[in-house]
């Protein structure tokens, strides 16, 4: 869905991205991740078409965002960390004005007011004014803004700072509404723990590279054909005994109590199975056995560590 | 005609129904203080005159002063970004926000106008009725020319932060087209000769409001083009140069191709070095993204990312070049040459203010460093050569000595040797600036 070709991005002596690579599939939601002038926001800025880089190549569905950034435009919608309302517009006449910006037509842009505004949980607000709309509220408006013509892309930088605990979670569920659309989600954030709800993919950006891209679900950094699993014992096992029988796989988390574990298995099923038999036979006393997701926030260590290894 | 969601916008933002009441009723307040002024017999006078004021306040100055905000409210509430994610192309923007965003100063001309038309067809003593019509058509014109120049203001500030340079441009403008439409008030059987014609005064206005609005959204589309990612090839800015040139030219006595010339080289070179200023802090950037493309061979993204300058610079040159090539012009000592030295110059200058641009983070201010530099160069150094040395040191410092009246001393502009000093001087100046700036560039970006 987005490819990106050797991007360099330069602010007056300063180059913020420095020869960017990327795939990111359909329907994914990757966690845009990385300190501080990492060029996350230049990335989506770049990305949305708002941004001239010096060279490269980035297409968005196929179009060359570089050279029709505004026919790109149908196809991605992107929210800004700072954006703005039409203070004067009620939310009805905010929606309508972004789907008639966006090329559609007066009866269609109508017609997809109430479905956005459902969607959104802003049917009651629809009549009311930015100016008398909460944070949370006002970042559900502005999505709504980006994802009213229905793009196939979305870009969101910072979307849940400034938000409380609830709006947060109400973003979440927003966002893994419209991954089960089928949307492609791109997402920067500081708060690692919220993405890690809804994200499929990590790309960790420094210092205008990519450090790590890669699915949550394999960690690029043991093997590649492994997944993280949790195990769980019927009862205490003694630990030495459980090191020396997990002997040759990668254990991410002993946990506490010495009864649920998180390790490394393999991804082919035969093998797993093959493993599993072998540690009955020896006696552990395996009582279940679940695929994990590795946290984002442990992947985003790992990527560092990795980087920073000699 | 298609339907501008821009224009919707503007409408919901600013259209009220209670707009039509509050300005019929200030309108009404108004004439009634005219007419209770004024001395018996001269009501009529009166609120005929005081509708023609209020209608130019309405069309050119309140509907003006909507038009700008339309587009530094954007700024200010953050909102461009929208803009420039929409589908909308730069010409529906500029339409629908001039159009859309001055609907309550419209309103208010609507009143005045009719009042107007009104008294003409009452009184035609004061006004005929033909007349009303025609102040009104102007009105209208000039309203929609000073409205777009006002947003073309609020862009360009947009550019580079630098709304005293704007003001310089409006400064140039505004007396060479707005000075036209004055005399309206007086003595309207005045006549004008353009290019061979003979126009009364009020066809006079209406030529030069005509141009004034086309140079007006030519401009403001080429800015919204830039400002939207719209890429273009820079052909707007050399056309308006051209149409300014000609509309200058046709108040000469006898017009001719050679004058022509000669005031397109003017002009293009006070185009050059006002966008050179204007842009300076855009230069590096600009100049970084034309040495990206040029590496890739992708010439025509060069041609979109060069800065304007050098496209009304080339522009000047090819003008002065032509013009050296009249027959007309050769026979004048230094008619045929002065303004190839003077394009000359200005790209000597405009290398310069590039250098400096390049190594804008050097300075907190690279525009007082251009303005400071080219006062040393083109004044003091040459005037202390002057004192010091006599002319040839003068000319070698500033070529453009050679036309300083300095008979006392052996060397005057008709010899010669101070014309080949000149231009040696020139050359070496032009040459040693280019090596300057090739070497700023590459220690800012080395390969």
């Amino acid at each position: 869905m987005i490819e990106i070709e050797d991007l360099v991005f330069e602010y007056p002596g300063q180059r913020a991205l420095d020869g960017v690579n990327l795939h990111i599939c359909t329907a994914s939601v990757t966690a845009l991740v990385g300190p501080n002038g990492a060029g996350k926001s230049t990335l989506l800025r770049c990305l949305a078409g708002l941004e001239r880089p010096l060279s490269g190549r980035i297409h968005v569905n196929g179009i060359d965002v570089i050279e029709q950034p505004r026919l790109a435009h149908r196809h991605l919608g992107y929210l800004s960390d700072f954006f703005g309302l039409y203070e004067r517009l009620t939310v009805a006449q905010a929606l309508e004005c972004a789907a008639l910006a966006m090329g559609l037509g007066r009866a269609q842009a109508r017609a997809c007011v109430p479905q956005v505004a459902q969607a959104l949980n802003l049917q009651a607000l629809l009549m009311r004014q930015p100016t008398q709309l909460s944070r949370g509220q006002r970042q559900r408006l502005a999505i709504g803004q980006a994802i009213v013509h229905a793009p196939q892309v979305l870009l969101l930088d910072e979307p849940a700072s400034g938000l409380d605990p609830e709006a947060r979670a109400d973003l979440a569920h927003l966002f893994r509404q419209l991954h089960a659309q089928g949307m492609t989600l791109l997402v920067s954030s500081h708060i690692l723990s919220e993405l890690d709800e809804y994200c499929s993919h990590l790309l960790a950006l420094r210092d205008g590279r990519i450090e790590s891209h890669a699915p949550l679900h394999v960690s690029q950094f043991t093997a590649p054909q492994m997944q993280l699993y949790a195990l769980e014992l019927a009862g205490a096992y003694p630990a030495d005994s459980l090191r020396a029988q997990l002997q040759g796989f990668e254990v991410a988390d002993w946990g506490d109590t010495g009864q649920a574990l998180q390790l490394w298995l393999p991804s082919d099923a035969g093998a797993r199975a093959q493993a599993l038999a072998q540690w009955v036979r020896q006696g552990l006393p395996v009582a279940g056995l679940q695929p994990l997701r590795q946290s984002l926030q442990q992947l985003y260590h790992q990527a560092q560590e990795h980087s920073d290894a000699p | 005609m298609r339907h501008n969601p821009e224009w919707q916008r503007q409408i919901w933002l600013h259209w009220r129904p209670s707009l039509l009441g509050w300005s019929a009723a200030l309108v009404s307040l108004l004439l009634a203080v005219a007419w209770v002024s004024s001395a018996p017999g001269q009501e009529l006078q009166n609120i005929g005159l005081t509708a023609l004021l209020g209608l130019w306040a309405a069309s050119a100055g309140y509907a003006s002063l909507l038009a700008g905000r339309s587009l530094s409210d954007e700024l200010h509430q953050n909102t461009w970004d929208w803009q420039r994610l929409s589908a909308l192309s730069p010409w529906q923007i500029a339409w629908g926000k001039l159009l859309g965003a001055t609907l309550p100063a419209w309103l208010y001309a609507a009143w005045f106008g009719l009042v107007l038309l009104l008294v003409s067809t009452l009184w035609s003593t004061l006004w005929q009725h033909s007349r009303g019509f025609y102040m009104l058509a102007l009105a209208v014109l000039w309203g929609l020319a000073v409205q777009a120049w006002a947003m073309n203001w609020v862009l360009l500030g947009w550019a580079a932060g630098r709304s005293w340079l704007t003001a310089f441009l409006l400064l140039l403008l505004g007396p060479m087209l707005g000075g036209l439409v004055l005399p309206l008030l007086g003595s309207h059987n005045e006549q004008w000769q353009w290019w061979g014609w003979t126009l009364e005064m009020q066809a006079m206005a209406s030529i030069s409001g005509l141009l004034a609005l086309a140079l007006g959204l030519l401009s403001l589309w080429r800015q919204l083009c830039e400002r939207l990612d719209v890429n273009t090839l820079p052909w707007a800015w050399p056309l308006g140069v051209l149409a300014l040139a000609g509309f200058a030219t046709g108040f000469a006595q006898a017009p001719t191709l050679a004058l022509l010339l000669q005031t397109l080289a003017g002009v293009a070179l006070l185009a050059s070095g006002y966008i050179a200023l204007q842009q300076l802090p855009l230069h590096a950037r600009a100049w970084r993204q034309v040495q990206a493309q040029l590496q890739r061979r992708r010439w025509r993204a060069a041609l979109y990312a060069l800065p304007l300058w050098p496209v009304s610079w080339l522009l000047a040159l090819l003008a002065a070049l032509l013009s050296w090539a009249q027959p007309a012009s050769r026979g004048t000592p230094t008619g045929h040459w002065i303004w190839l030295l003077l394009a000359l110059l200005l790209l000597r200058d405009c290398l310069l203010l590039t250098g400096i641009a390049l190594q804008g983070r050097r300075w907190n201010s690279p525009l007082a460093v251009v303005l400071l530099s080219l006062l040393v160069i083109h004044l003091l150094l040459p005037l202390l050569a002057l004192g010091l040395l006599g002319q040839p040191a003068a000319i070698a410092l500033q070529p453009l000595a050679l036309l300083w009246n300095t008979s006392a001393q052996h060397w005057s502009s008709d010899s010669l040797g101070s014309t080949s000093l000149a231009w040696a001087a020139l050359a070496g100046q032009l040459i040693l600036t280019a090596l300057w700036v090739r070497t700023v560039f590459r220690r800012q970006y080395p390969a």
